[in-house]
């Protein structure tokens, strides 16, 4: 476990879109963050479903949450601005609802330049939620 | 739907055979999404345009709603904000099965290619 | 392995990996026209090469790398 770090501290995104409570884990190669999906939630659907656009963001931002802790504890002040550059092999198993808490881990395949692979996989309690392959290009 | 007529509105929609059409869109520069995406710096979420194509999808096949099943390979190419973005076209080529529609997408304008996706809808 | 067998398996990878039917690439053509790579897809073909030639890329190495000879010539001298 890490302490306690506020995510705006670890992502640029704001409202409406943060779409990670906190980053509960992290070390060099992989990190865990925290999302509970309460009713002003942008991908929020009608049937009180998460839309699975808003799960690839909320693994996307995780994935960007650990890149900003990495930074941060190399004391740099602003959280990098990192933007989906490909989603492969998404696969979805189920949809989460309203009041599911997402547990999502995210590993390091490969960093090359300013482009990171990460594998990413969210669950709610055991069951898998979905998972997917993302390169995540930072900024210069 | 969640983007359509937050996000971005459908200006025209050119039917091609089978389920393929070309819709013509404009971005809706103040949709709330950029309040925080990002601060000062309006940007298009990647995954705001993938869902741009689902809803595509739901008008061409009028399914009342979609589930994204499986992403093949979704290329973001280049960045896009609603304040430079004026004209966009969400070009669809769809195949239905019995379980549901493989969907190879694009959008583009005159100037750029912003987005290639290739995956699985089911109702 | 051979330097005919990295060529074939290469050319194979390459070819699923970028969904290009004619995979015999001419040796001195480049590659980053040939694949119409960029920063993105770049990162797959050094993952492709790692994952199947245990043949690690460091991102300095990458602009050593214009042609398929110059990729095959890497890859048959880092072998382990």
């Amino acid at each position: 476990m890490i302490d306690y770090i506020d995510i705006r501290q670890l992502i640029p995104q704001r409202q409406p879109i943060m779409m990670v409570d906190a980053l509960v884990e992290a070390d060099e190669q992989s990190a865990t963050s925290r999302l509970i999906i309460r009713d002003n939630n942008f991908f929020l659907q009608e049937d009180g479903c998460l839309g699975e656009v808003g799960l690839i963001e909320h693994m996307a931002q995780t994935a960007s949450a650990h890149a900003g802790y990495m930074a941060f504890k190399q004391g740099v002040q602003e959280a990098p601005i990192g933007y989906i550059g490909e989603v492969k092999g998404f696969c979805l198993y189920m949809l989460p609802k309203k009041g599911d808490e997402l547990t999502t881990t995210v590993q390091i395949v490969l960093q090359a330049g300013n482009v990171t692979v990460v594998n990413a996989m969210t669950k709610v309690d055991d069951s898998l939620v979905a998972e997917t392959q993302l390169k995540i290009s930072l900024k210069e | 739907m969640m983007l359509k007529d937050k996000y971005f509105k459908v200006n025209d929609c050119t039917k091609g055979e089978g389920l393929s059409a070309d819709y013509s869109i404009s971005l809706l520069e103040d949709c709330e999404v950029y309040a925080g995406h990002f601060p000062g710096e309006p940007i298009c979420p990647g995954v705001c345009n993938i869902q741009t194509v689902k809803e595509c999808m739901m008008l061409l096949t009028g399914e009342k709603s979609l589930s994204i099943r499986k992403v093949k390979r979704c290329r973001f190419k280049a960045l896009m904000s609603p304040q430079t973005v004026r004209q966009l076209n969400v070009h669809i080529d769809a195949a239905k099965h019995d379980d549901g529609y493989t969907v190879v997408a694009r959008i583009y304008n005159a100037e750029t290619d912003f987005m290639e996706f290739n995956g699985e809808m089911s109702s | 392995m051979t330097r005919e067998e990295i060529i074939a398996k290469v050319n194979s990878l390459l070819a699923e990996e970028f969904e290009i039917e004619d995979s015999n690439f001419a040796g001195d053509a480049n590659m980053k026209d040939s694949l119409n790579l960029d920063s993105i897809n770049l990162v797959d073909l050094i993952a492709l090469v790692q994952f199947n030639f245990k043949v690690t890329i460091p991102v300095d190495d990458l602009h050593k790398l214009q042609t398929f000879n110059d990729l095959y010539d890497y890859i048959e001298s880092h072998q382990a």
